[in-house]
């Protein structure tokens, strides 16, 4: 991958998780999470066959049209601080990526354009995970960090079946996830 | 004929049609319980018939799959007659208890997914098809009054974390198969690895979905995935150590298992005795089976793995009975507070002492099956640390004291008197038919565990 495409999907995927954490409506959120699933798309062209990587493609677009159709309404307040510390908690992961996911390479036998974009989106969606209080950004950031470990394992494994597996799963919990989270709001 | 075919891909498509039924309730539950009945005791007359060279059959074992292959051996069938049989037992039960449509159906594709996930060759993307078969169950638990989904949310983050853990240690450890794998490498894949499995099996400190859920979820589908989520993790956590040498021969691999192990029997007992909630009373019970089944792949350098296989049977039948008795005893209510239980036993006696039963048998208490299961465990940990085995003390003391407890509210009397009802509905027999199954365990042990030892010594040889 030439440095101004990797440059490129790095400043996509950052802008996109950025927005995607300081928006205040499902619909723009979604839009970005489809985003960050066209620009993987393109980075695991790199390392798998074209269908392998139009399944991952369609999979990530059809969860989000799953989720669209049952979240698309939802909205919340955003609130300052909150807002603050999503931009920080970006700032900080950035530079702890970029200073250290290369070195993982000793383990992970993969280039480092990989290693820092999945790296990013997993401990990004991982420290989402821990710390948001809403169901439906649990959710997404449930997505972000299987989108991470996507990335870092595509270079790895580029068996069908685990395609497939991962595929089901990602349908499934779209579905079985935004239920949860609007029988969850209808509640509130 | 093939075997994966038979006992996987055959029963999830027939239940799937069977989903078509499911408005005419009572042949939809015969048509499931009949394709597991089948299953189960096919399974054991086709390893019977191995086992003595009598096989007239001639079976492929291997199907492949998108490139992958699942493989089921006939050392494996007992297993999985087992894992049929309670399934079936299982939708039984659904005739009197729980009016899910969608449950009988999904108890059998989660079993056959279970059975795959033990069968699929490299074993790692096990974890893949078991972190589908929860999320396929995930709407089923949600079946009830609660709308609050925090420990569903936990539970799914949990299970994805580790299942991204655990692929990526696999992935590490491939080529320890063959060759030894350097230090570096060793240690993070031990770390990812160990990390995985106590977030799979909800090991201290990563317990906390296990009560959480139980107080928003539907009890009763909560038993069966509780049931079935740590068989199949240690199973698989037998399977690591069946296939790397490295890892059975890694000096802090079994202590840190037994410690583990001890430390949530510990904290089962002590937090099933101080809770206010009866759901998390017997979510923490839960913590306590899963304790001692981590303490006995712990102790596998000194007992092998006959005392795995020695809990497997208590800890399927307690789990059974304190499901089907808290949804009898409990039901949906909102609050789940131990008081509801004041009396119970002079209005439903017999769902009192399966209830009772369930926790007896996992105290170890005699005349129950838990029992010889509970003496194997202590003359194996009496040559460990006394450390040891005062944590696994302090926690079978406290869960005594938590059936003492139970005791005293069930047997409160508010002015009640016993109930003898006029006629005997059907499910008081299963009922009776589960206590005294669970005491012929307890008084004849060697009938049926000798034969599971057996056959769970022929699946992991190397052990």
């Amino acid at each position: 991958m030439s440095d101004i495409s990797f440059l490129i999907l790095v400043s996509v995927t950052i802008l996109s998780i950025t927005t995607l954490l300081i928006s205040n409506s499902s619909q723009t959120v979604l839009i970005f999470l489809g985003v960050l699933y066209l620009s993987s798309f393109l980075m695991l062209l790199q390392v798998w066959p074209m269908g392998l990587a139009f399944v991952h493609l369609i999979t990530g677009l059809l969860s989000v049209l799953v989720i669209n159709s049952l979240c698309s309404q939802l909205t919340w307040q955003t609130e300052p601080p909150r807002i603050a510390m999503d931009v920080l908690m970006v700032i900080f992961v950035g530079v702890i990526t970029f200073a250290f996911a290369p070195q993982l390479s000793v383990y992970l036998t993969e280039s480092s354009e990989f290693l820092i974009i999945g790296f990013f989106l997993f401990v990004i969606g991982l420290l989402q995970v821990g710390t948001s209080q809403d169901a439906f950004r649990i959710l997404i950031s449930m997505f972000i960090f299987a989108l991470g470990f996507q990335i870092l394992y595509a270079p790895l494994e580029g068996s069908a079946l685990v395609t497939a597996l991962i595929s089901i799963i990602q349908i499934v919990l779209a579905l079985v996830g935004s239920r949860m989270v609007i029988r969850n709001k209808e509640e509130i | 004929m093939n075997l994966p075919l038979l006992f996987i891909i055959l029963p999830s498509v027939l239940s799937a049609v069977s989903l078509f039924l499911r408005n005419r309730a009572l042949y939809y539950r015969l048509a499931l319980i009949f394709i597991t009945l089948v299953l189960g005791i096919a399974a054991f007359i086709l390893a019977s018939r191995s086992s003595s060279g009598n096989m007239i059959l001639s079976s492929s074992e291997s199907f492949t799959i998108l490139g992958r292959s699942l493989n089921i051996t006939y050392d494996d069938l007992p297993l999985i007659g087992i894992l049929y049989l309670v399934t079936c037992l299982w939708v039984v039960s659904t005739f009197f208890y729980f009016s899910n449509e969608i449950f009988p159906a999904l108890c059998v594709v989660y079993t056959a997914l279970i059975i795959a996930s033990l069968s699929i060759d490299p074993f790692l993307y096990s974890v893949l098809i078991l972190f589908l078969a929860n999320i396929l169950f995930l709407p089923i638990l949600s079946y009830s009054k609660f709308k609050h989904i925090k420990g569903r949310m936990r539970f799914l983050v949990f299970q994805m974390l580790s299942v991204f853990l655990i692929l990526l240690a696999g992935w590490i450890l491939a080529g320890g198969e063959i060759t030894p794998v350097n230090e570096d490498e060793l240690f993070l894949s031990s770390i990812l690895l160990g990390v995985g499995i106590a977030l799979w099996l909800g090991v201290f400190p990563f317990h906390t979905w296990i009560p959480l859920l139980a107080e928003e979820v539907s009890f009763f589908p909560f038993g069966f995935l509780l049931m079935l989520l740590p068989v199949s993790g240690i199973i698989m956590l037998m399977k690591f150590l069946n296939s790397f040498a490295w890892l059975r021969d890694y000096a802090a691999f079994y202590p840190a298992l037994q410690y583990l192990g001890a430390i949530m029997i510990f904290l089962g007992g002590i937090g099933a005795f101080f809770q206010k909630s009866i759901a998390r009373m017997s979510a923490y019970t839960f913590v306590f089976g899963i304790g001692l089944l981590l303490c006995s792949v712990g102790l596998v350098p000194l007992a092998s793995t006959d005392l795995v296989s020695a809990w497997i049977l208590p800890m399927i039948l307690a789990f059974w009975s304190i499901s089907i008795a808290y949804h009898d005893l409990v039901g949906y209510e909102k609050r789940q507070s131990i008081e509801i239980l004041k009396g119970k036993f002079y209005e439903k006696p017999l769902h009192s002492v399966l209830f009772l039963t369930g926790f007896f048998s996992l105290t170890g208490i005699p005349f129950f099956s838990g029992y010889p299961s509970t003496l194997l465990l202590f003359s194996a940990a009496s040559k460990l640390s006394p450390v040891f085995l005062i944590f696994i003390l302090g926690g079978e003391l406290f869960l005594i004291l938590t059936c003492v407890r139970l005791l005293l509210r069930l047997s409160f009397r508010s002015g009640q008197n016993l109930v003898i009802p006029d006629k005997i509905n059907i499910d008081r027999i299963l009922i009776v038919l589960v206590i005294l199954l669970n005491m012929v365990m307890g008084l004849f042990p060697s009938v049926f565990y000798k034969p599971l030892m057996t056959s769970i010594m022929k699946v992991f040889p190397l052990i």
